[in-house]
């Protein structure tokens, strides 16, 4: 799969957006394009953007300023229009997906939707945030030098770049290192598969499993699909981790991540506790920040 | 020339009582491909959940949008057209329940005037070329 630039990763996540507002994004200067994380637009409210972690709004003329000046306005047909152009007009046939608060768009993006929730999904869409899929090619190599015959744990704070790092040694794993990988892709970050093709380059060795829970999701694939390696993102409980646990005893080695803001929580927080007790995983990468430099903490 | 005359005259109204005809013809015939259309496009979602673009593509459903088959309304009344303009408008916006009973919806309703639609074509399509042609007649008699 072809590397796409920063630029054009935004350009490609604008194709829901109401013709007016995609005129002005499509207009913003290079540089701010490149930055972008999140798009973000709500009912009746100024159109907001995402840049390096803060916000920013968008005026009538394209350019971008930390306050709203002659803000564009989203107004709330729009946001509609801009909904049912995420669902492609099918809203039935992304209803798993909307249940759980989000649509996983064309080219990797993933749209967050909020509204009203009812037993069959959302109603009254009142803000979506679409947030860009980065993919920074060569980001895990140093955390694939360190892996060894057990499994990694990615740690760092939201926003620092652990699916990006877990996505990038999916692609090295299965493409370069040919090893067969299995993906438990529960809310479509890794691999972001769209009519069964993942939007992302996860590697040609990949089984992504979707639409599932974690502890099932490993189950499933340990047994169907013969990994050599399971990934999947956000490890969040104790279940998780006796599957896991279980998973290593079939021979296979596990890459995940887990919310942690600094190096004491890992042996604070239950489940990353408990991970490293196992002895499931030889080793833990510590992020602080996007794109900043990684600790990796022998266990 | 007279009888050259009074010939045209005949062919003309008859054409116009068959045209009359004809127009119930193309409504009934319409109406049943609404239902069909529904009924199909309805069962493609309901059993693959296939996204609306590719279940339109399946079941002709984009040929039929491509070719103008809805845009062309002769023959239909403005009920029937806003049947259609009902059941598309809420095309695709809910969740699969929802597709169902919106489909349900209008191919009763569809039922219905295709039921009084092919009643009208038996009582009036022999009327309208009879009367047709018997017009013509009369205005040649007065004539002549």
């Amino acid at each position: 799969m072809m590397e796409k630039s920063k630029n054009e990763r935004f350009l490609s996540a604008l194709y829901p957006l109401p013709q007016s507002v995609r005129g002005v994004l499509a207009g913003l200067r290079p540089e701010v394009q490149k930055s972008v994380q999140e798009i973000r637009l709500r009912a009746e409210k100024p159109l907001m953007l995402t840049v390096g972690g803060a916000p920013m709004w968008v005026n009538l003329q394209g350019g971008v300023s930390y306050m709203p000046q002659s803000p564009i306005i989203i107004t709330a047909k729009q946001l509609e229009d801009t909904f049912l152009n995420l669902c492609n007009h099918s809203v039935y046939s992304h209803t798993e997906e909307i249940k759980q608060g989000f649509i996983i768009m064309h080219g990797g993006h993933r749209a967050g939707i909020c509204g009203t929730s009812v037993p069959e999904g959302i109603r009254d869409v009142s803000s979506i945030n679409i947030r860009i899929a980065r993919e920074i090619t060569g980001c895990a190599d140093s955390l694939l030098g360190r892996m060894g015959d057990r499994g990694v744990l990615i740690a760092g704070p939201p926003g620092s770049g652990k699916t990006t790092i877990l996505r990038d040694a999916v692609r090295q794993l299965s493409g370069v290192r040919r090893q067969r990988v299995a993906v438990i892709d529960c809310r479509g970050e890794i691999a972001a598969v769209r009519l069964a093709v993942p939007q992302n380059d996860v590697g040609e060795n990949t089984d992504v499993i979707t639409g599932i829970g974690k502890r099932e999701g490993i189950e499933m694939a340990v047994r169907t699909m013969c990994p050599q390696i399971v990934a999947f993102d956000e490890i969040g409980s104790v279940a998780e981790v006796d599957e896991v646990i279980r998973s290593l005893h079939s021979g296979v080695r596990v890459i995940t991540t887990a919310h942690v803001g600094r190096e004491e929580e890992l042996y604070r927080r239950e489940v990353t506790a408990k991970l490293i007790d196992s002895g499931v995983i030889s080793c833990v990468a510590l992020l602080s920040t996007a794109g900043g430099e990684i600790k990796f903490i022998e266990v | 020339m007279k009888i050259l005359g009074a010939l045209l005259l005949i062919a003309a109204t008859t054409t116009l009582g068959a045209r009359s005809a004809s127009r119930l013809y193309r409504r009934e015939r319409k109406l049943r491909q609404m239902y069909k259309f529904i009924d199909s496009l309805c069962e493609e979602i309901r059993l693959t959940r296939a996204e609306l673009p590719d279940a339109l593509e399946r079941t002709g459903g984009s040929k039929m949008l491509s070719d103008g088959v809805w845009t062309d309304t002769y023959g239909l009344n403005v009920g029937d057209i806003r049947v259609l303009d009902s059941f598309l408008s809420a095309l695709g916006k809910t969740d699969i329940e929802g597709q169902i009973n919106n489909a349900r919806l209008h191919k009763s309703a569809l039922l219905e005037r295709i039921n009084e639609a092919t009643e009208e074509k038996k009582k009036f399509s022999k009327l309208y070329l009879s009367l047709g042609f018997l017009c013509g007649m009369f205005a040649v008699v007065l004539i002549i």
